[in-house]
């Protein structure tokens, strides 16, 4: 589970709150997503949730504080840009995390992702070498490797065509059935429109709306986000 | 064509700007202005307007040094593999847009005149710094000016020009070597003959070399000489015969360059975005090119587990670029050795000592270690995040010892310092390595944005310094109050131990305080 409590940033640069007393949760066995136009402050959210940011507030992820060693062995990230080191090989960067890690399977995992994202001829490329969609499968590949208990993932599909698109939407409702707590940051909301359990609804850095599946009644999800910050406006 | 000189404007006002988008940017900017602008006033402030004026180097070492390196900037671009005309926002609106060829070529024209003047700028600026205290006056300076504006203009024309036939047929690339193959066998003749004449002298031969009139016979560099020696000996038919000679290439190279009508748009928009692309990372990598765009050999490494694994992760990167010891390292060594026996033949090993020093800020600006504390994903290894940092600092600090060691015991061989001295400077040295290594992360820790990379490496060089500051004082402070500066082989040996001991206590320190940041916090 992930548990985001008052959490409020600056950055400094701006001296204006990037996001502003935000609380959150996402559940075990839930894809929770966090929509938002441009600007809104949901990278914001999801870097400091996973601690790469300073900010104020309580953030817990699994039970531990989300700068613990304990969270960050139960976490998986995959940043909105794939942030990889050029010079390894896929399967190097797959051993380097799986040493790194201490994963005692990290090479039947790394082998199962490898072929569910068709990246297996691609294994001795060097990761400055892969294509931009085949870096995002890449950065996909190592988050997962861990099997982590909480998922949180920037903008997932920017990059991928399609065929991979689906895949990765799979792939997720599979990890959410297998108990994973999924928090997805996205303003595409035709992507995640069938897979969200639970959504919460970001604007000038504050959440303005929350909602459950189920809960939409009649309206759709795009049309209760656009009258959400349209109201916000 | 009014539109194309308007842009060229607003680019340049556009980049005016971004060096004042902030105020730490801008002050950073106006300090920079004031440094140097400050050195070039004192240059012209400091020296004397008689030729003949002896200062630390002469007017004719310090004027070859100036058309080195400005010698050294056009070969560069001449030999450089990564060429394009333009960068690729241009490449788009010249190439697409309503233009005809010779409007399109005069634009381009115009961007290396405007380069040429940027690197003449320098280029005499070279020539002040080694002229502080000798000669340096204002028309002097304009003369330079002028002089090394032509003959760089020249040769970055020439080389566009030859790179639009290069795209037109590959054969054409080769001419690129025949400028730089007529100036080395002259310079190189020139040379000889000087060391001849004095006897295989090779200190003398080196003045005898700076001071000939054979010297003017090489192309474009010894015509530049020819021309600012006229004006230094007031035979200013020879600055007007110098000058001449070096516009009337520029005009034939500007005729053919307006002429060339080719269609060679497709790779020249490919090599544009290429080359734009290439910038992007240098610029990300604050201006230097990254270690990633080189080549790279494949190897096989093992990993350890935990955060040893970082360790593995940059031997392994090292083994495969060859960054431990990369080719300009090594020349940016020999060249400051060969300074160091130039400026101060009879202290040739303590001054290449002391540069070892600004080779130790130039280094760090390019370790792995700050690429390392850009990727998140060594923050989220769950391990100790000592171990972490402590892991990732061992290559940069392995890296900087091992070349430092073989540099400095090398120097000292080859100019017989007896082995107590080699080895006091070298542990000083490596103690001062530790604070650089130290002090980097340091920096990283406290400048967290990494927004303005210019910013960025003049706080890191000051965030150094002051880390080195605690053993200097300390040093200065034990060495005064007990008197010691009476034997300077005491004196010596206490300041290298107190050096060490402080430098290595300082980076413990530092590494400690920073282990934190290891766990991610604003990175």
């Amino acid at each position: 589970m992930i548990e985001v409590k008052n959490l409020t940033k600056y950055y400094k640069e701006s001296h204006q709150a990037a996001v502003k007393d935000a609380s959150l949760t996402a559940m075990p066995g839930e894809i929770t997503i966090l929509l938002g136009p441009n600007g809104a402050g949901k990278s914001t959210t999801i870097k400091s949730i996973v601690n790469l940011l300073s900010y104020k507030g309580e953030i817990l992820i699994c039970g531990c504080p989300n700068n613990s060693l304990e969270a960050k062995q139960q976490f998986g990230y995959i940043p909105e840009v794939p942030v990889l080191y050029d010079l390894l090989t896929v399967d190097e960067s797959i051993e380097f995390i799986g040493k790194a890690y201490r994963l005692e399977n990290y090479k039947e995992t790394g082998e199962k992702y490898l072929e569910q994202f068709q990246l297996t001829e691609q294994r001795n490329k060097l990761a400055k070498e892969l294509s931009k969609g085949m870096k995002q499968k890449l950065s996909m590949i190592l988050a997962l490797l861990t099997e982590p208990k909480a998922l949180l993932v920037d903008e997932p599909m920017v990059g991928l065509d399609p065929a991979s698109i689906e895949e990765v939407l799979q792939l997720l409702v599979e990890l959410k059935n297998q108990g994973t707590s999924i928090l997805i940051s996205t303003h595409i909301i035709d992507v995640v429109n069938d897979i969200w359990d639970c959504a919460y609804i970001m604007n000038h850095g504050e959440i303005i709306r929350r909602i459950h599946r189920g809960e939409e009644g009649s309206e759709t999800l795009k049309q209760i986000f656009f009258e959400a910050t349209a109201e916000e406006e | 064509m009014r539109s194309l000189l308007f842009l060229s404007f607003l680019k340049m006002k556009g980049a005016v700007r971004n060096q004042f988008r902030t105020p730490a940017s801008a002050l950073i900017t106006i300090l920079l202005i004031l440094l140097y602008g400050g050195l070039v006033i004192m240059a012209f402030a400091a020296s004397s307007d008689n030729p003949m004026a002896k200062g630390t180097l002469d007017t004719n070492s310090a004027l070859l040094i100036g058309i080195g390196m400005t010698a050294l900037f056009a070969f560069t671009v001449m030999l450089n593999k990564r060429k394009a005309l333009v960068f690729d926002t241009d490449a788009y609106y010249l190439f697409a847009g309503p233009y005809t060829r010779k409007q399109v070529n005069g634009y381009i024209m115009l961007q290396s005149l405007r380069q040429g003047v940027l690197y003449s700028l320098l280029g005499c600026y070279m020539i002040a710094m080694f002229s502080m205290t000798g000669y340096f006056t204002i028309p002097y300076f304009l003369v330079c000016f002028v002089v090394l504006t032509l003959m760089l203009f020249f040769f970055l024309l020439l080389t566009d020009y030859i790179y639009m036939w290069g795209l037109v047929d590959a054969k054409y690339k080769k001419w690129n070597y025949l400028p730089l193959a007529v100036a080395v066998v002259c310079t190189a003749l020139v040379f000889f003959w000087s060391v001849y004449q004095s006897n295989y002298d090779l200190k003398n031969g080196f003045f005898i070399f700076a001071a000939s009139r054979e010297f003017y016979l090489v192309p474009f560099f010894g015509w530049a000489k020819w021309a600012i020696d006229g004006y230094l000996h007031s035979q200013y038919l020879f600055t007007l015969g110098g000058t001449g000679l070096l516009l009337a290439c520029c005009l034939i190279i500007v005729v053919f360059f307006l002429r060339f009508n080719k269609d060679i748009t497709e790779q020249a928009v490919a090599d544009a975005e290429e080359a734009s692309a290439f910038l992007r990372r240098a610029k990300e990598n604050g201006g230097r090119a990254r270690i990633e765009d080189g080549k790279v050999k494949r190897v096989k490494g093992e990993f350890a587990p935990g955060a040893k694994a970082i360790l593995s992760k940059n031997m392994l990167i090292m083994r495969k670029t060859g960054n431990f010891l990369r080719k300009q390292d090594a020349a940016v060594i020999v060249m400051y050795f060969v300074i160091s026996l130039i400026v101060l033949p009879d202290n040739v090993f303590y001054m290449f000592c002391y540069m070892m020093i600004i080779w130790l800020f130039t280094l760090i600006q390019d370790s792995d270690l700050l690429r390392d504390l850009n990727n998140y994903q060594i923050y989220l290894i769950p391990d100790s995040p000592l171990k972490k940092l402590v892991y990732a600092m061992i290559p940069a600090y392995l890296k900087i010892g091992i070349i430092m060691s073989v540099s400095v015991i090398f120097a000292g061989i080859f100019t017989r310092m007896a082995p107590l001295d080699i080895f006091q400077y070298l542990i000083m040295l490596l103690g001062y390595s530790l604070i650089f290594v130290a002090g980097t992360v340091l920096s990283v820790r406290i400048l967290r944005s990494r927004a303005n990379v210019m910013l960025e490496s003049f706080l890191r060089m000051l965030i150094i310094l002051v880390a080195a500051v605690p053993s200097l004082i300390l040093g200065m402070l034990i060495i005064l109050l007990t008197g010691m500066y009476r034997e300077p082989a005491l004196m010596m040996a206490v300041f290298t131990v107190i050096s060490l001991v402080m430098n290595i206590l300082v980076s413990l320190v530092i590494i400690i305080a920073c282990q934190g940041m290891m766990n991610g916090r604003e990175v």
